[in-house]
């Protein structure tokens, strides 16, 4: 049987990690949980829940996490790879929904969207969906490949494509990274609809506007760099 | 000589020197300063030698020539310090997660003895 493993950055998220990890292990799921250098109790709550649970010695990003989870669970023969976020805004009942079509071999890698039908938009803020409008056009410009939403974090890979894609980006522009190497592989993208919690703790823990532009200066860095 | 000329040749050896003895770095970067401070040294002990040089390029004053070929410089300097940051970070990067693929806990290992 194929093995889908989640990966779960995580960033002083002690509080929460055990109701957001509840449900996904009751799915049956792999977890990895990728603790980033946090201040808090983190890595001591993910050990006690009998998890998989890594530790960054320091703080290095949300991307720089993903890799190490990927390459964990790649090591360990995964099948499937899952991005999920610690702070509860992702839906374990929706991980099957968003592995489906690369486990059916239509696709490398699955992005959520929150844009793809009407019903996912109902539950974002008015400003946030302006903002992220703006972003999904940048990330398009930006990589070639223009898709409904972008930096919601919640993805699907299969194992080829996790051991093909190389993040660089400790940060937030792995996002972006992930998209434009999968493109440059020629790696399949689909989009499959999920809904977002927004919760006011995922608001309080979300990225204000300003790190979008962080995130564009990362990725030009980047590129100036290769 | 004015008073200025003496004080700004004596920081810009003391800059070199300090350069040399306690910051470590390539010999490409060594001859860089190195020379960066002969010229600053030349350029405060004969002003007029800036003057004429700026006459020489169209600038019209020494003392703006110098500034420009300065902010050139800092920029410069600015640029490789950012791209040594960047792969120092990099650096880093592989190191912490070399560490945390070493000692990751499997969810059949024993829990840590308090």
């Amino acid at each position: 049987m194929n093995s889908t493993w989640v990966i779960v950055p995580a960033y002083n998220e002690a509080l929460v990690l055990p109701s957001v990890l509840e449900p996904v292990r009751a799915a049956g799921y792999e977890i990895v949980v990728v603790d980033d250098g946090s201040d808090d109790l983190t890595f001591e709550r993910a050990r006690s829940l009998g998890v998989h649970a890594l530790r960054h010695r320091v703080n290095l990003g949300q991307g720089a996490a993903l890799r190490t989870g990927m390459e964990y669970a790649v090591a360990r023969g995964a099948d499937f790879l899952v991005h999920f976020d610690a702070d509860g805004q992702h839906r374990a009942e929706e991980i099957e929904k968003l592995v489906a079509p690369v486990a059916a071999g239509r696709a490398d890698i699955a992005v959520g969207s929150r844009f793809l039908d009407s019903r996912g938009s109902i539950e974002a803020p008015r400003s946030k969906r302006a903002a992220l409008r703006v972003g999904a056009f940048l990330n398009g410009l930006l990589t070639g490949v223009w898709l409904s939403d972008v930096h919601n974090g919640f993805r699907a890979l299969s194992r080829e494509a996790a051991q093909r894609i190389h993040l660089t980006q400790s940060g937030y522009a792995h996002a972006t990274e992930i998209i434009s190497q999968a493109r440059a592989r020629g790696l399949r993208i689909a989009e499959v609809s999920v809904n977002i919690r927004y919760t006011d703790y995922s608001k309080q823990k979300g990225q204000p506007l300003a790190s979008a532009f962080s995130i564009v200066w990362d990725l030009l860095a980047g590129k100036l760099q290769r | 000589m004015t008073l200025i000329q003496p004080i700004l040749i004596a920081f810009m050896i003391v800059g070199v020197v300090a350069y040399f003895r306690w910051l470590r770095s390539s010999h490409w970067d060594r001859a860089i300063v190195l020379f960066l401070g002969l010229v600053g040294v030349v350029l405060v002990a004969a002003p007029d030698l800036a003057n004429w040089l700026a006459m020489a390029v169209g600038v019209g004053r020494g003392a703006d020539l110098v500034t420009y070929i300065g902010v050139v410089g800092l920029s410069f300097f600015c640029l490789v310090l950012l791209s040594r940051l960047r792969e120092l970070e990099s650096r880093l990067a592989d190191l912490t997660r070399q560490l945390a693929l070493d000692e990751a806990v499997q969810p059949e290992d024993p829990e840590p003895r308090a």
